[in-house]
C-alpha cells in the first residue's frame, strides 16, 4: 500500500511523461525476480551435489541476485520510513525525515544496479559514431526536414559536450532554395568521435516523421514527409589499436576490409595531366566488390582526407551490414516476445508543427516542447532517454524469448 | 573546349547564379559547388567579415577569368602536406605527389645507408623534397636512417616560397636545403657571376671543394612541355597564370630557323632536360633516379635515353597511379621495360648497382629476372 502511494507520487514529479529513470519497470523487475530464485533454487542444488556448469550459472546470476535483494531491503527500509513519518513522537518523525533522502538515494542506486545487472552493455556502446540523414518520402519538404535534423543533432552534441565534424554534407541539386535558413539535404553524415557517442545516439536510428505547412506550399496544407536516421559505431585509424577485436585490422572484426576488395578511383577527367592541366578535383570513390556498397567523398580540397574519410564511412557502413545480418537471425526469435525491430524502416518519431509536439512510437512518450526538441535541449534529451530506457526493456524481454526457445528446443 | 550546356546552366542558376559564373572554368556542377564552397570558406576566415560577401565576389570574377584555385586561395594540397602557393611559382600537381609517395613506399629502411643522400632538381614550391622528407621520416620512426635532401631550382621566387613552405614543416629544416643553380649549364665553376651557378658549383658551395660528394638518389619534375603542346594542349588557365619557365624549356637551337619547327624538333626541345639530368645523374654516381614525364610518349623517349646511357640495370615506367596493381611491358630499343599502374604515362624509373637492395625485394625479385641489358 504504502509503496504503491510512493510510486503514485514518484510519477507525478516527474510530470506526464516518461518514468523516472531511477523506477525499473515491471518487465525488468519481474525478469530480475525470476533470476534471483533460480539462484535461490540452485544455491540449494549446489549445497548438496557439486556441479561444475551449475556452479558457473550460478555466478552469471549471483550480481542481479544481489541487486535484488539490495533493491527489495531499499524498499522496505523507506516503507518503514513512512510509517514512522505518521507517527506521533515528533523526535521519531525529525529522525526518519532526515533518513529519507539517503534511503531514496539508495532506492535510485539499486535500481540502477538491477537494471545494469540486467540489461547486457551493447558491444559498441562505447564507441563513437556517424549519425547519416537522408530525405524520405515528401520531395522538397523530406530534404528541408533532413537539414533540420542535421542542425538538431548538432545543437544536441554541442550542447552534451560531444564532439561533432561534418563528414559529408550534399545539399540537393536543382531545388528552389525556400526561406531563410533552410537547406536541402540531400545526404549528410555527422561524425561524433567522444567516446560513447554510439551508446548515447543509437536511439535516434529509424525514421523521423514531420507534419507540417511547408515553406513551399501556398495552400496552407500540411504535408507529412519523412527523413531516416542510421546510426553507425565508428572507429578510426587511431583508436582501432585499442579496440581489440573491433580493431579494423583483426579479420575477425566487423570492421575489417580486406584492402584488395575494394576499388579506389580518383575522380578526374581523363586526358592529360601534370603539367598541361590544373584540376581541382579531389573527389575519391570508393568501391567494395562483394557487396557493391559505394562510397564518394568531395568534401576537402585533399584528396588524402578525402580517401580517409571515405575508408572510414565504408567501414562503419560495412560492419552495420553484416551486424544487421547476424541480428537478423536473433530478431526472429524475439520478434514473437513483442519486441520491435529497430532498424531503417521503421518510422520512431514524429515531429508535429502544428500541435507543436513530438511523440516517440517506441516508448510513447509525447513533449510538447518542440522548438526545445528541434534546438538539441533538454526536450529532446527526455524523449532520448525515453527510448533508451525502452530499448534496454526490448533488450531484456528478447533475452527471456531467447532463453525460452532454447528451453523449449531442450525438451 | 565544348560549350556547357544549357540545360546544365538551367540547373546551375536555378541554385545559386554564382554557379553559372563558376562552370564555364570547373566544366561540372559538382566542381562548380566544391569550388564555390572552398571560396566562401576561405573568405569567411579572412579578417573583417563584414567585407566577407565582397571579398568572395572579388574571388569568383577571379576564379572565373581562369585563375587557378590555388593561386586565390594560397595553397595546394600534395599528398598529406599542404603547401603555400603564389603566381610565380608552378602549383603542384597530384600525379607528382603519387609518384613521390610511391617511391617512398619502396624505400627500405633497413637496407638504406644510414644517411640517404637525396637531390631533387627544379624543385619549385619545394613540395617533392618535402613530401619525400615527411614519407620517409614516417617510415624510419624506428631506425636511425634519415635522409639529407638537396633541392635546387633557377628561379628566385620558386626558391623563396620553397623556403617558406620548408619553414612550415616542423623539424624539415634539419634535413632539407635550397640552393639557386642551372640544371642545364653544365660547367665546374661560375664564370659569370649573375647568373645563378652550375649545379656543381652549387653542390660545390653546398659541400666545400674537394672531390664531388655522390648522391644515392635524384628526382626531378622539370619543364618538359614542348612549345606547339604548349600552345595546343596545355590549358588556358595553366598558359595564362603559372610561370613558361617552369613549363616549356628553352629553345637552344643554333642556328635558330624560324621558318617552322618539325615534330621531332618540337619534342627535342619539350625533352631538352632529361640528357642533362641524366648527365648529372652519372656525375654524381646515383643509384636510383625518378623522372617526371608529360605522356607516354615522352616516357618511352626519355627510357631510350636511359637505356642507351647503359650503366641502369634496371628501368621502369609509371603511370599516374603507379600502385595500382596492373603491370604490361613494352619493348624499348630492344629492351622489355615494365609499366605499372593505371592513368597517362607519368614518370620514367630507374635503378643500378646496390640501388636495387635498398629497394622492396618482392618487386626487386620480379625486376631481377628482367635485367636490362642492351640486346
Ligand atoms: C615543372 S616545375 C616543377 C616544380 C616542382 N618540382 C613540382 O613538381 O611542382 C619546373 C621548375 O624548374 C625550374 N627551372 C626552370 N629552368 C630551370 C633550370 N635551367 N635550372 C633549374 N631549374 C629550372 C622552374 O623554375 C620550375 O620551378
Amino acid at each position: 500500500m504504502l509503496r504503491q502511494d510512493l510510486q503514485a507520487t514518484k510519477s507525478a514529479s516527474g510530470a506526464a511523461c516518461s518514468p523516472p529513470e531511477h523506477l525499473v519497470s515491471p518487465v525488468l523487475l519481474s525478469r530480475a525476480r525470476s533470476i534471483s530464485d533460480e539462484h535461490v533454487t540452485l544455491t540449494k542444488k549446489l549445497a548438496t551435489d557439486y556441479d561444475a556448469s551449475a556452479a558457473k550459472r550460478l555466478g552469471e546470476l549471483q550480481s542481479t541476485s544481489t541487486a535484488v535483494k539490495e533493491y527489495d531491503q531499499a524498499h522496505s527500509a523507506l516503507a518503514e520510513l513512512q510509517s514512522l513519518l505518521q507517527s506521533s513522537d515528533k523526535e521519531l518523525r525529525e529522525l526518519a525525515e532526515e533518513d529519507v533522502q539517503h534511503t531514496e538515494d539508495r532506492i535510485e542506486q539499486a535500481s540502477s544496479a538491477l537494471k545494469s545487472s540486467l540489461v547486457p552493455v551493447h558491444p559498441f556502446a562505447h564507441l563513437p559514431c556517424l549519425v547519416e540523414i537522408r530525405p524520405g518520402a515528401g520531395g522538397d519538404e523530406a530534404a528541408i526536414f533532413a537539414g533540420d535534423l542535421v542542425r538538431m543533432y548538432e545543437a544536441y552534441c554541442a550542447r552534451t559536450g560531444l564532439r561533432t565534424a561534418l563528414l559529408k554534407y550534399e545539399t540537393a541539386e536543382g531545388t528552389v532554395s525556400g526561406g531563410a535558413g533552410t537547406t536541402h539535404v540531400q545526404e549528410a553524415v555527422l561524425e561524433i568521435d567522444s567516446p560513447g557517442a554510439y551508446g548515447i545516439l543509437r536511439c535516434e536510428a529509424g525514421v523521423h516523421r514531420v507534419q507540417r505547412v511547408p515553406a513551399t506550399e501556398s495552400k496552407g496544407r500540411t504535408h507529412t514527409s519523412a527523413a531516416s536516421v542510421l546510426v553507425l559505431p565508428s572507429i578510426d585509424a587511431e583508436t582501432s589499436g585499442d579496440m581489440g577485436e573491433n580493431s579494423f585490422n583483426d579479420p575477425r572484426s566487423d570492421y575489417y576490409i580486406d584492402p584488395k576488395e575494394v576499388r579506389l578511383d580518383v575522380m578526374r577527367a581523363s586526358g592529360a595531366g601534370g603539367q598541361h592541366v590544373n584540376r581541382t578535383e579531389s573527389a575519391v570513390r570508393l568501391t567494395h566488390l562483394p557487396t557493391n556498397t559505394v562510397v564518394s567523398m568531395q568534401e576537402t580540397r585533399s584528396q588524402i582526407q578525402n580517401r580517409e574519410k571515405a575508408w572510414q564511412l565504408l567501414r562503419s557502413r560495412i560492419a552495420q551490414q553484416r551486424r544487421e545480418v547476424r541480428e537478423e537471425e536473433l530478431a526472429v526469435l524475439r520478434r514473437g516476445a513483442g519486441a520491435g525491430k529497430v532498424g531503417r524502416e521503421n518510422k520512431v518519431r514524429t515531429y508535429n508543427w502544428g500541435q507543436q509536439r513530438v511523440s516517440d512510437h517506441r516508448s510513447g512518450l509525447d513533449v510538447r516542447n518542440l522548438d526545445d526538441v528541434m534546438e538539441g535541449g533538454e526536450a529532446l534529451e527526455r524523449v532520448m532517454q525515453s527510448v533508451r530506457a525502452w530499448m534496454a526493456e526490448q533488450e531484456v524481454l528478447g533475452l527471456v524469448a531467447e532463453e525460452e526457445s532454447i528451453q523449449a528446443q531442450k525438451k | 573546349m565544348p560549350r556547357i550546356s544549357p540545360s546544365l546552366i538551367r540547373q546551375a542558376s536555378h541554385i545559386d547564379q554564382r554557379l553559372v559564373r563558376l562552370l564555364p572554368i570547373c566544366r561540372d556542377l559538382p566542381s562548380a559547388r566544391n569550388e564555390l564552397r572552398w571560396l566562401a570558406e576561405h573568405a569567411a576566415t579572412k579578417p573583417g567579415n563584414e567585407h566577407g560577401k565582397r571579398l568572395l565576389e572579388y574571388y569568383i570574377r577571379r576564379r572565373a577569368r581562369g585563375e587557378p584555385l590555388q593561386y586565390i586561395l594560397g595553397t595546394e594540397y600534395f599528398g598529406d602536406l599542404e603547401m603555400k602557393c603564389r603566381p610565380g611559382v608552378l602549383i603542384p600537381r597530384p600525379e607528382t605527389a603519387a609518384s613521390v609517395s610511391h617511391l617512398a613506399s619502396l624505400l627500405l629502411a633497413r637496407q638504406l645507408p644510414p644517411r640517404l643522400r637525396v637531390l631533387d632538381l627544379c624543385t619549385g614550391t619545394g613540395c617533392i623534397p618535402l613530401l619525400l622528407d615527411h614519407e620517409l621520416r614516417k617510415r624510419f620512426r624506428d631506425s636511425t636512417t634519415s635522409a639529407e635532401i638537396v633541392a635546387v631550382d633557377i628561379s628566385p621566387k620558386a626558391l623563396a616560397l620553397a623556403k617558406e613552405n620548408l619553414a612550415a614543416q616542423p623539424g624539415a629544416a634539419d634535413f632539407i636545403t635550397f640552393h639557386p643553380a642551372d640544371v642545364l649549364w653544365d660547367s665546374d665553376t661560375n664564370e659569370n657571376l649573375n647568373e645563378p651557378p652550375s649545379l656543381k658549383e652549387a653542390l660545390h658551395a653546398r659541400h666545400g671543394h674537394g672531390p664531388m660528394r655522390n648522391y644515392d638518389i635524384l628526382i626531378s619534375n622539370p619543364p618538359y612541355i614542348s612549345p606547339k603542346a604548349f600552345r595546343t594542349t596545355t590549358a588556358r588557365s595553366v598558359r595564362h597564370y603559372e610561370p613558361k619557365l617552369a613549363l616549356v624549356p628553352p629553345d637552344q637551337r643554333t642556328p635558330r630557323s624560324y621558318d617552322g619547327v618539325t615534330s621531332d624538333e618540337d619534342d627535342a626541345i619539350g625533352d631538352l632536360f632529361y640528357p642533362a639530368i641524366l648527365r648529372h645523374a652519372q656525375d654524381l654516381d646515383v643509384k636510383i633516379m625518378l623522372l617526371e614525364v608529360g605522356d607516354l610518349a615522352q616516357a618511352l623517349r626519355v627510357a631510350g635515353m636511359i637505356v642507351r646511357q647503359g650503366i641502369w640495370d634496371h628501368v621502369e615506367m609509371w603511370r599516374d597511379e603507379p600502385g595500382y596493381p596492373v603491370i604490361e611491358s613494352v619493348l624499348v630499343d630492344g629492351v622489355v621495360i615494365t609499366v605499372r599502374g593505371r592513368g597517362s604515362g607519368r614518370s620514367v624509373f630507374a635503378f643500378r648497382g646496390e640501388g636495387r637492395w635498398w629497394l622492396d625485394s618482392d618487386i626487386s625479385n620480379e625486376w631481377a629476372s628482367t635485367p636490362v641489358s642492351k640486346a
